[in-house]
């Protein structure tokens, strides 16, 4: 940033007359803002990262959808937030939180699940989706809210809602 | 034929049905489902019909029940009315008794007369109702429907009116404990088990959904009140549920079959010799039972229950075949029975054995090596698995006051308790083991070798937890247990206690070691809940805040009613808005949130909020709405407090009108979590931020840049104490946990991280817990555990009962239960009174807060009304000052309440207590406590009787809307005396069991004394060192033994005297008889030779002849008295040497000697004299005692054909040079000896063929060796 404005008071010194004050004033002004806010993404989520979350997400949706809770749950935190349309709502361990799930797709069978939305590139990834399942035999649908959070290197699910 | 199906084969039999069943099963499935299949079209119509049918049946019969209340209550009220000297408030009494479901509502001239429990309706129009009386019809309020009929009484010239309704359908909906679902649509849905909607008005349409089936509900009267459709059944399903159908049955009957090859092999295993070859089968049957009930998914898929819902628990253990309370209580029951089987192997059979272990240093050294390790593996899965139990469960085991748990939680008890009764028989069967095989037993060396197995079993589970990174549990409950297996297998050793009184301290003990785990891993849990809200507190970020506003608007755009309050003549916006809180997600995210109506021009109409300052509400001209019929969400930021808020407006349309918009606002504020009160009935169950422990407890502090800037708590932190958490070290994961000490109490903090730029740390802290919490959490669940032994200890005494019948309870017993009695009875009532006059004095200063509340309110706005003064404008002055929630009543109706939003939504009557106006207005009261209650809350309301300006109003003041504070709460009151007054209990049981075992220790061995004295033993003399009546009691008792010895002594010389004179007579009687002929013969021989008879030599053959004869005689004579002189004859019988050593060793309990009966044999049968066998063990052990033994050791074994019982002392010895006589009659180094002792002793072993030899004699002591044939060889 330093060198950036380095540069342009450089380059307004050799300039001619014609490259006025208040222009000068505006371009630094402008490198000051874009190097605070570049600077400010100090925790720079990378692609990798992202690329990561993402892989959970979709990882969740396919165990949904194939009625395996075990694909994702090393991937769960050792306390998720469960909110669920058969009205199990609460903190749960890793290792009962998939017992939970498994025992809620049993019930209501997923029939499709869509991401509507995901977002990645942020300190808590998130998605929210759009779920159809059969319970008795009738045809219902639900919101999905699922969310990550940092552990360490790696990313857990934190909440899964389905209401 | 009977006997040919017996045994075995019977279950073999039953087992080859079982797999033919199984497999005609798996032949049938398929043609059921292909016969559904071809036939569903005309079965789907017959299926609707029967539902509809039953349906149909279900209204009537509501109908019906209704109907016929109506006309009694009608009946009765004409005979009250028709009694000319009734008066109201009998009506009113007699309806408010009458039935407490039904809604009563009695009018005259369209004015409400008399009402019980609920106004249902508000006022009364004949004309609206005039085409209804007499019909049963749905009656709709905003919140509830109700199924209502109406009915004309006439009656002594008046016309009133009965309304009775009872509510059938509620539309909102609670999650918390006190709510009541009430749903007859979900009731029909569960019941035919397909999805069902109701729809309460006459103008409702049959579904044009050829999936579903509609059906009118015609009243009594012909007339259409409503329709019912439901989701026809669909073949996927039906087809499904015969396959589950089938699948249940297939697993039922495959464990069926598993269990009747149990019983196949039963009797083969039962005769396998080596016990531990019978342990490994038993074990790998019951191991592999468990895994077929596992694959087949026993019990879930039979029953449906909470014991089956893995919420409540579930574990990753062995794949998850611990995944709910009752996959639990199977497992540890199966693991429970092979631990018992294992126990009896090593214990009970190896102490049964006649081929007992062979000990030796070398296996002793590898037991160890090998036992050591396994017993601390034990341990440690004993501790893991209770750590399970408290962190992969949501029950709260601690935090709830109540003592007897509900079903899940008190199923977990017993499962926790099982599985430390496992624990202790394993470990306990181990250390058993392990001293089997050490060479040196029963002696000094043998304590020493124990002490030292003891020490190195402490020391390693010292070391295995030291180098462990998280070991489990604490080092004081791994000395307790190894203390407490040790302990045990002393008293198996030693103490020869049994099994039955084992068992039951084993019980004691897993319970004792269980809770104490307990209470340290949630303790630990309680800990981890302060970095559980932490969390929570951070969780709602905006992303979920969008998430919930968005799936809020949806809910409500998908219910058709939404127009419904816009459309109405008297539009209620405030029930309507509460329903679309109470039935969409933002009811379950505990956050701050405001569900507003608000007309084309973005005015508000209104609406509901819980936990949302008026502050926040949206500005209407700032109010983002579109008008394309598409929601909006958008952030806002409010100037109040900084606070951010999400908004979402979505328009409200019919066709393409717009009526207006639904605006959804959350709010979050970390400090509005404790500032605005939410009533009980209102609060969500579910998370709450912290359902580990009350979120009223926790302290929450917020800092930022070292400085504090919120906090949640009344107590103050000092600077120092704010710098030590702002400087607190933190990890990686930007945490730390901080002790710290707050007004002389410890807490304990959790510290986390919270914004990556600034320094902003939030702070959760709980107060630890003092002495009468922690006696409450630990008694609390070992009175359950002590409940459940004792209804098993009692199942057990009812199965056994022949075994137990001719049981007595001792002397001491029989003080002890006397003693329990008369200090636990007086206590318990103490406490019971105790806890009943505290909640009265509570409930008496209660009302008298509430009264003075009410009284305060009176003279507020007395004091401020005049002329120009709006009353209503005074009236809320006077909430907001005096900062108390009141109602405000006249003629019976609400006119305001400072919680005015519960009455307009409807969850609150504006009509007062019909209980409360009766008294007031008929029965000249003035002031009176009600108990009422909204759903299942209860609460009390102080009414009175005031005046405004001259009127007369009813002020009501509740404990529901309003904080009184108590010394002792109902909760703190229960947890501290049943704290307190369980370890009273505790301690009484000690002291009463020592003062019990020190009365009735002297009448012990009063008693023991006499048994001696009745066995002959009459050497005993008890110690005369005691008090009182005993001292004199005991000194006559060793002074009538000593006389007994002595009368005894002399009886016996006079006898031997008497005998020996007898004897004599008979004896010179006796000789004399022969000698008398042999004198007379000799004389005549001698008078022949001097005569010179000629017949000499025939009178000298006759003579020497007869002498013969009568020497002949004589000898005889002497034979058979030398047989009468010898002992009385032996009674020959088969007896246990054991318990013959047992009851001689008791004789001596009471000496100043140590003596230590020991054997491997449990019995050694041998054929004997009972009381001569005794009588010889008495004398060798007298002698033993005579001669200055202070140890004397009796040891018992088997060698081939025999039984070798061996005394030894550690006495004087026997001089070299009498050895050879101590055993011949009459000999004795004794001075008032007579020589008989040891004498008897060898006649009665040798009577019975066997030998008796002093082995050894030297000044060191004496060893005696008896041997015996064993019984069969005999």
């Amino acid at each position: 940033m330093l060198f950036c404005i380095y540069l342009i008071i450089l380059i307004n010194r050799n300039l001619q007359s014609a490259m006025n004050n208040r222009f000068t004033i505006r371009i630094l002004i402008t490198f000051v803002l874009l190097s605070i806010i570049t600077s400010a993404q100090g925790y720079r989520i990378t692609i990798e990262q992202a690329e990561e979350a993402e892989r959970i997400l979709l990882n969740f949706r396919s165990g949904l959808l194939e009625g395996k809770v075990d694909k994702f749950t090393e991937d769960l935190d050792s306390k998720t937030y469960l909110s669920l349309a058969n009205g199990v709502a609460g903190y749960f361990s890793s290792s009962q939180a998939s017992n939970v799930l498994q025992d809620f797709i049993k019930t209501n069978i997923p029939l499709e699940f869509e991401f509507f939305s995901m977002k990645t590139r942020t300190f808590y990834p998130f998605g929210s989706a759009n779920i159809k399942y059969t319970v008795k035999g009738a045809r219902k649908s639900s919101q999905v809210f699922i969310s990550l959070k940092p552990a360490g290197n790696a990313w857990k699910i934190s909440q899964i809602t389905i209401n | 034929m009977k006997n040919y199906f017996s045994g075995s084969r019977k279950y073999f039999s039953f087992l080859i049905i079982t797999l033919i069943l199984i497999l005609a099963a798996g032949i049938l499935q398929p043609v059921i489902v292909q016969n559904k299949n071809d036939n569903w079209n005309s079965e789907v119509s017959q299926l609707s019909a029967e539902i509809e049918s039953s349906v149909i049946q279900n209204f009537k019969l509501k109908e019906k029940h209704t109907q016929d209340f109506a006309d009694d209550v009608a009946d009765s009220v004409a005979a009250y009315i028709n009694n000319r000297s009734y008066g109201i408030e009998r009506l009113f009494n007699f309806i408010g008794g009458v039935n407490d479901f039904y809604n009563i509502q009695i009018f005259e001239n369209d004015s409400l007369l008399a009402w019980n429990s609920n106004a249902v309706l508000k006022y009364f129009d004949r004309s609206e109702f005039a085409n209804r009386i007499g019909q049963s019809f749905f009656y709709e309020t905003n919140l509830i429907i109700y199924f209502s009929h109406l009915t004309r009484i006439d009656a002594n010239g008046r016309s009133l009116f009965l309304f009775v309704s009872c509510p059938i359908e509620k539309k909102y909906d609670l999650i918390n404990k006190y709510y009541v679902p009430l749903s007859w649509q979900t009731e029909l849905t569960e019941k035919y088990l397909t999805e069902f909607n109701v729809y309460y008005t006459s103008n409702a349409q049959f579904s044009a959904d050829g999936r579903k089936h509609s059906c009118e509900l015609i009243n009594s009267n012909g007339y259409k009140i409503g329709v019912v459709t439901f989701q026809k059944p669909s073949l996927s399903f039906a087809l499904n549920e015969i396959q589950n159908t089938f699948y249940k049955i297939q697993s039922a009957l495959g464990i069926l079959a598993f269990l009747f090859l149990g019983m196949v092999f039963r009797r083969r295993v039962s005769s396998i010799s080596n016990k531990y070859v019978r342990f490994m089968f038993i074990a790998v049957y019951l191991a592999a039972l468990r895994v077929i009930l596992f694959l087949f998914e026993f019990p879930n898929t039979i029953i449906k229950s909470e014991l089956t819902n893995s919420a409540y628990f579930s574990s990753v253990f062995a794949n998850g075949i611990v995944r709910s309370p009752f996959d639990f209580l199977i497992t540890v029951s199966l693991f429970l029975l092979i631990c018992f089987a294992f126990f009896r192997s090593a214990v009970v059979a190896e102490t049964d054995s006649e081929n007992p272990v062979k000990p030796s240093w070398y296996k002793f050294v590898i037991g160890l090596i090998i036992i050591i390790p396994i017993y601390l593996l034990i341990l440690r899965g004993l501790g893991a698995s209770i750590r399970s139990v408290i962190f992969d469960s949501t029950l709260r085991y601690f935090r709830d006051p109540d003592l007897i748990p509900e079903l899940p939680a008190a199923v977990m008890h017993l499962n926790v308790l099982m599985l430390g009764f496992c624990s202790l028989l394993v470990t306990v069967a181990l250390v058993y083991i392990l001293y089997k095989y050490s060479p040196v037993k029963y002696s000094l060396k043998g304590i020493y070798l124990f002490l030292f197995i003891f020490l190195l079993f402490q020391s390693a589970g010292f070391l295995f937890d030291y180098f462990q990174k998280q070991p489990q549990g604490t080092p004081i409950i791994r000395i307790i247990f190894v203390l407490l297996t040790f302990l045990f297998v002393y008293l198996l050793i030693a103490k020869r206690t049994s099994r039955f009184q084992l068992y039951l301290y084993f019980a004691f003990a897993a319970s004792f070691v269980t809770v104490y785990m307990l209470n340290f891993y949630n303790s630990e849990l309680e800990k981890e809940s302060l970095k559980t809200t932490a969390f929570e507190l951070i969780r709602p970020n905006e992303n979920l805040l969008e998430f919930i506003v968005t799936e809020a608007l949806m809910e409500a755009d998908q219910d058709n009613n939404l127009y419904t309050p816009f459309d109405a003549a008297d539009p209620n916006f405030e029930a309507s808005a509460f329903k679309i809180w109470s039935n969409s997600v933002l009811q379950g995210e505990s956050i701050g949130c405001e569900v507003n109506f608000r007309n084309h021009d973005h005015e508000y109409l209104g609406g509901f909020s819980i936990k949302f300052d008026n502050v926040f509400r949206a500005d209407p001209n700032n109010l983002k709405a579109h008008l394309n019929g598409l929601q909006n969400i958008y952030h806002d930021q409010s100037i109040y407090r900084d606070a951010e808020i999400v908004r979402g407006v979505m328009p409200v349309k019919m066709e393409d009108d717009l009526l207006g918009y639904l605006e959804i606002s959350v709010l979050y504020d970390i400090n509005l979590l404790s500032g605005i009160e939410v009533p009980p009935f209102l609060s969500n169950r579910n998370s709450m931020i912290n359902n580990t422990v009350d979120f009223d407890k926790l302290i929450i502090l917020e800092f930022s840049s070292d400085r504090l800037i919120d906090k949640i708590s009344s107590i103050n932190i000092s600077q120092p104490q704010i710098e030590l958490m702002t400087s607190a070290d933190l990890s990686q994961n930007n945490e730390a946990w901080l002790n710290l000490k707050i007004n002389d109490e410890d807490y304990r903090f959790y510290l986390l991280k919270t914004d990556f730029e600034e320094t902003k740390i939030l702070a959760v802290g709980l107060k630890e817990k003092d002495v009468s919490w922690n006696l409450f959490e630990f008694f609390k669940i070992f009175f359950v555990h002590s409940l459940i032994i004792l209804l098993t200890l009692l199942a057990t005494l009812i199965i056994r009962i022949r075994k137990f019948k001719d049981y007595r309870l001792t002397f001491r017993g029989q003080l002890l239960i006397a003693f329990l009695f008369v200090s636990i009875v007086p206590m318990v009532l103490l406490a019971v009174y105790f806890r009943d006059l505290t909640e009265e004095k509570s409930m008496e200063a209660i009302f008298y807060k509430l009264g003075k509340r009410a009284v305060s309110v009176e003279e507020y706005i007395n004091s401020y009304l005049h002329s120009t003064v709006n009353l209503n404008t005074l009236i809320e002055k006077a909430a907001f000052d005096l900062k108390i929630d009141f109602s405000i009543y006249k003629k019976g109706g609400l006119v305001y309440s400072s919680e005015q939003k519960y009455f307009d939504i409807g969850l609150m009557n504006e009509q007062l207590n019909p209980i409360v106006y009766n008294k007031f207005e008929n029965e000249g009261i003035l002031e009176f406590v009600a108990s009422e209650r909204i759903e299942n809350y209860k609460y009390h309301s102080f009414y009175y009787k005031g005046y405004i300006g001259g009127s007369e109003y009813i002020f009501v003041v509740s404990d529901i809307f309003n904080t009184i504070l108590i010394p002792f709460s109902d909760v703190e009151l229960d947890i501290f005396l049943f704290g307190i007054y369980s370890l009273a209990v505790i301690l009484i049981i000690l002291i009463s069991t020592i003062l019990a075992n020190q009365i009735s220790s002297p009448i012990s061995e009063l008693t023991i004394a006499t048994k001696s004295v009745a066995s002959g033993d009459l050497s005993i003399e008890l110690d005369e060192n005691k008090t009182g009546e005993l001292k004199i009691f005991v000194k006559g008792f060793n002074s009538m033994v000593k006389q007994l010895k002595r009368s005894q002594a002399e009886l016996a010389e006079l006898e031997r005297e008497t005998a020996w004179k007898e004897m004599a007579k008979q004896v010179a009687h006796e000789i004399k008889n022969p000698l008398t002929p042999m004198k007379l013969s000799i004389q005549q021989l001698i008078a022949a030779k001097k005569d010179g008879s000629p017949k000499f030599d025939s009178i000298f053959e006759k003579v020497t002849a007869t002498v013969i004869d009568q020497i002949e005689t004589l000898k005889n004579i002497a034979s058979e008295f030398s047989s009468f002189a010898r002992m009385p004859g032996l009674k020959v019988e088969d007896i246990d040497l054991v318990k013959v050593c047992d009851e001689t060793i008791n004789l001596f309990s009471q000496e100043k000697i140590k003596l230590v009966f020991s054997s491997d044999l449990r019995t050694a049968v041998i054929a004997a004299d009972y009381d001569q066998m005794k009588r010889s063990l008495i004398n060798l052990i007298r002698n033993s005692i005579q001669a200055d033994a202070s140890n004397i050791s009796l040891s018992l074994k088997k060698d081939n054909d025999f039984y070798l019982l061996t005394i030894t002392d550690d006495g004087d010895g026997i001089p070299a040079e009498i050895m050879e006589k101590v055993f011949d009659e009459n000999f004795t180094t004794k001075v008032h000896g007579m020589g008989l002792g040891l004498a008897m002793v060898k006649r009665s072993i040798e009577n019975v063929g066997g030998t008796v030899k002093i082995e050894t004699s030297s000044s060191a002591g004496t060893t005696i060796t008896l041997k015996l044939i064993s019984k069969a060889e005999f």
